[in-house]
């Protein structure tokens, strides 16, 4: 049971909106198991130390920014689905991103995405 | 023509003489004949005399003697004497300067000094009649007319040797009358020659004294004719230019003049530029005391003459025009000189460049406050969202229970409840209560201060935006940095971390929102230069923004660890549309407004120090009695 479910790493700088997401999507913690890093070089770490089938990362962020982050787990697991969680619709920056979502962006969007990239 | 002009002055002779090459023989000549001329006039008005004296003489010794045994009759005498002295009389009056007249004359004093000889008798006196007329003659400075005078007397030797030697002549009185006579005429030669050398020079010295004397008053011609062609010049440059001049007597405070075109920029008339009331209470009523104390500052010399002075006119229609006015002063004189221009249309332009300007940065920050806003509004919604589904979960198992405890009080038996205890247990599982309970105070406590967030942003959106008044008004610089920081903090957060070290200010006097937008060009400046060192070595900077008091003054220091001001751009980043940014991000305006706003708007200072690769730092002085200046005018 534990090995079926899909992982999903969530990276920001700001721990509020981490901590938002994870009550939102808590409900959904039997199919996914998901994994919340503060900042990129915490999502490196994680990235580095287990696989992820899904990654979604905000983009401006100190140090190590989001494009940094999708640009390695595109390199270390080209088969990891990677998605830009943006402020701003910079798409120019979003090269790595195999989809875009904007802030704000109900749980509904986030949840059926999510979905959608994981077949299901 | 201004080099001929000062040649002319008779500086060069060589220049002079050459230029007037011909004129100068002509004239000499020319006033060598009119000294000539001159003379020979002289002469023959004393000879005129000499010739009446000596008839009338004649004629009434012819008359008066008794018994008359001359070798000619008394009457042949009588006519003779008559004829002698009316001929050259004649000549003299009609022909003073004519060759034959002098000779004519020769021949009659000459012919003269016989007859006088023979009435009065053969006098040896007499003959100096000879010597003295020859003396006379020569005042004509004419040596030709000596051969005439000397053919006269040889001829009379010869002729009528009687009346030359006397009755008993011999060879010897003959010799020496000869010699007298020889001897007289050459020294007379002499003399003419020499004479009418002198009178040639002289002649010479004249016509020199006259070409100079010409030359000299070309010249002051010339100069004249320059001078009032020059002032026409500057007359014509000072009236009919937008620019007004005008000379003050500052103690007096009259207007020494007022250059009249100034009647257009005030709309009034020329008598009333002769008002000075009228012209001191042309300047608007807040800008005076200003005026006044910058007029003073000059004075001290605390402000430089080079630092024009601005301030609005009110013209006699009441339009308000800015006026712009560049001032000197000889040093120690009351007096003091000044060139005011119109300035209305580049105030108006300035004004719509910086507010283009602050559009610009309104632009780019819009992108960076929706980032800002964002990031709050997606987790107030989550929150919001999970508070939602939890309250909706927490119901369903309290409903469930309360059906399992409306059936216990009912007297349902236990054990058929089991079900729906177990789907209660389920439902509880499901929703997982100890999270919620858990998570529900941090989701509201979240969302609380997502909202907050949201509210600060926006405050300070607004604080920055500051609507533009007319006039300045006191505000707290302290909050207004902090706002303007708020609203910049997705220029910088990524590449730097604020520190801001804000000292205790009083309330400072400006244009609020002016000020602001310059907090902000500093600030984004500075992260773009922090994000350049950023972007090659990935280290964040730092932005310190200090505040101080001091004396007068508060001071505004914003420090940035980005690269530095390279030296060869030092000089010009004040320059408007200098930019050292890409095409596109940057319009080169921000320091130029910058320094307009603090220096022109608010007479502060705007200065920075920079050292490569250790960073800038950029200083706001604005004068706090601004505030003072403001009351006192209001007042």
């Amino acid at each position: 049971m534990i090995g079926d479910k899909k992982r999903i790493l969530f990276v920001d700088d700001d721990p509020s909106l981490l901590a938002g997401l994870q009550n939102v999507l808590h409900r959904d913690r039997k199919r996914w198991d998901m994994v919340f890093a503060l900042g990129g070089e915490a999502a490196l770490e994680e990235i580095g130390a287990s696989r992820f089938d899904v990654v979604v990362s905000d983009l401006r962020m100190p140090v190590v920014d989001g494009a940094a982050v999708l640009a390695v787990v595109k390199r270390r697991a080209p088969d990891t689905v990677r998605v830009m969680l943006s402020g701003s619709d910079c798409e120019s920056a979003s090269g790595d991103a195999d989809a875009l979502l904007v802030k704000p962006c109900s749980a509904v969007t986030l949840r059926a995405t999510l979905e959608r990239l994981l077949g299901g | 023509m201004g080099s001929q002009a000062k040649r002319a002055t008779g500086e060069d002779p060589d220049w002079n003489s050459q230029r007037l090459g011909v004129t100068t023989s002509v004239s000499r000549v020319h006033v060598l004949a009119e000294m000539t001329a001159q003379r020979q006039v002289e002469v023959g008005r004393l000879f005129i005399k000499l010739l009446i004296a000596q008839w009338v003489l004649a004629t009434v010794v012819t008359l008066a003697v008794p018994v008359w045994d001359r070798q000619l009759s008394r009457a042949a005498c009588l006519v003779v004497g008559t004829v002698l002295a009316v001929i050259p009389l004649l000549l003299l009056v009609k022909r003073p300067g004519l060759a034959a007249t002098r000779h004519v004359l020769t021949v009659a004093q000459m012919t003269w000094s016989a007859l006088l000889i023979m009435i009065l008798g053969d006098h040896a006196e007499t003959h100096y009649h000879v010597f003295g007329a020859l003396v006379l003659l020569a005042l004509y400075r004419d040596w030709r007319v000596l051969p005439t005078a000397v053919a006269v007397i040889a001829l009379r030797a010869v002729l009528w040797p009687v009346n030359v030697y006397g009755p008993d002549w011999s060879w010897w009185s003959v010799a020496e009358h000869a010699g007298w006579v020889l001897f007289e005429v050459a020294v007379l030669a002499f003399a003419c020659v020499r004479g009418a050398r002198e009178m040639r020079d002289a002649a010479m010295q004249l016509a020199r004294l006259q070409r100079t004397k010409t030359i000299i008053e070309r010249a002051v011609e010339d100069r004249t004719n320059e001078l009032l062609e020059s002032a026409e010049r500057y007359r014509a440059l000072v009236e009919n230019t937008e620019a007004i001049t005008f000379e003050y007597d500052t103690v007096a405070r009259r207007m020494l003049y007022l250059a009249p075109q100034a009647t257009r920029l005030l709309d009034c008339s020329l008598g009333d530029l002769e008002d000075d009331r009228f012209l001191e209470d042309a300047i608007y009523p807040n800008d005076r005391e200003r005026v006044a104390a910058q007029l003073a500052e000059l004075a001290t010399g605390k402000r430089s003459w080079s630092d024009p002075i601005d301030c609005r006119l009110q013209t006699r229609e009441g339009r308000v025009v800015h006026v712009r006015t560049f001032l000197s002063a000889r040093a120690g004189s009351r007096r003091i000189r000044g060139m005011t221009i119109d300035f209305t249309r580049q105030r108006k332009l300035e004004s719509e460049l910086q507010q283009s300007q602050k559009l610009e940065s309104v632009g780019r920050l819009a992108a960076g406050v929706a980032h800002e806003i964002n990031t709050p509004i997606q987790f107030i919604g989550d929150s919001v969202q999970f508070m939602a589904q939890a309250m909706e979960d927490v119901m369903a198992v309290v409903a469930q229970q309360q059906a399992i405890i409306g059936a216990l009080s009912a007297g349902v038996p236990a054990a058929e409840l089991a079900g729906a205890v177990k789907d209660a247990s389920d439902a509880a599982d499901e929703a997982d209560l100890p999270y919620i309970v858990e998570e529900l105070p941090r989701a509201a406590e979240r969302a609380l201060d997502g909202v907050e967030r949201v509210g600060t942003i926006v405050r300070s959106m607004k604080v920055f935006a500051h609507p533009d008044k007319a006039d300045m008004a006191p505000i707290d610089l302290n909050h207004a940095i902090t706002s303007t920081l708020t609203i910049a903090r997705n220029e910088y957060r990524y590449v730097a971390s604020v520190d801001t070290q804000l000292g205790a200010l009083p309330p400072v006097t400006c244009f609020a929102g002016e000020i602001n937008q310059v907090i902000l060009n500093i600030v984004i400046n500075a992260a773009h230069a922090i994000g350049e060192i950023h972007a090659q070595t990935g280290t964040r900077g730092k932005i310190c923004v200090r505040t101080a008091h001091e004396g007068d003054h508060v001071v505004i220091s914003i420090r940035d660890t980005g690269g530095g001001i390279p030296d060869d751009v030092r000089d010009r980043i004040f320059d408007p549309f200098f930019t050292t940014k890409d095409v596109g991000q940057g319009t080169g305006q921000g320091l130029s407004i910058a320094r307009s706003v603090i220096v022109d708007r608010h007479h502060g200072a705007l200065t920075f120090e920079t050292t490569p690769g250790v960073g800038s730092t950029f200083h706001i002085r604005l004068p706090v009695r601004t505030a003072e200046l403001e009351r006192r005018a209001a007042a």
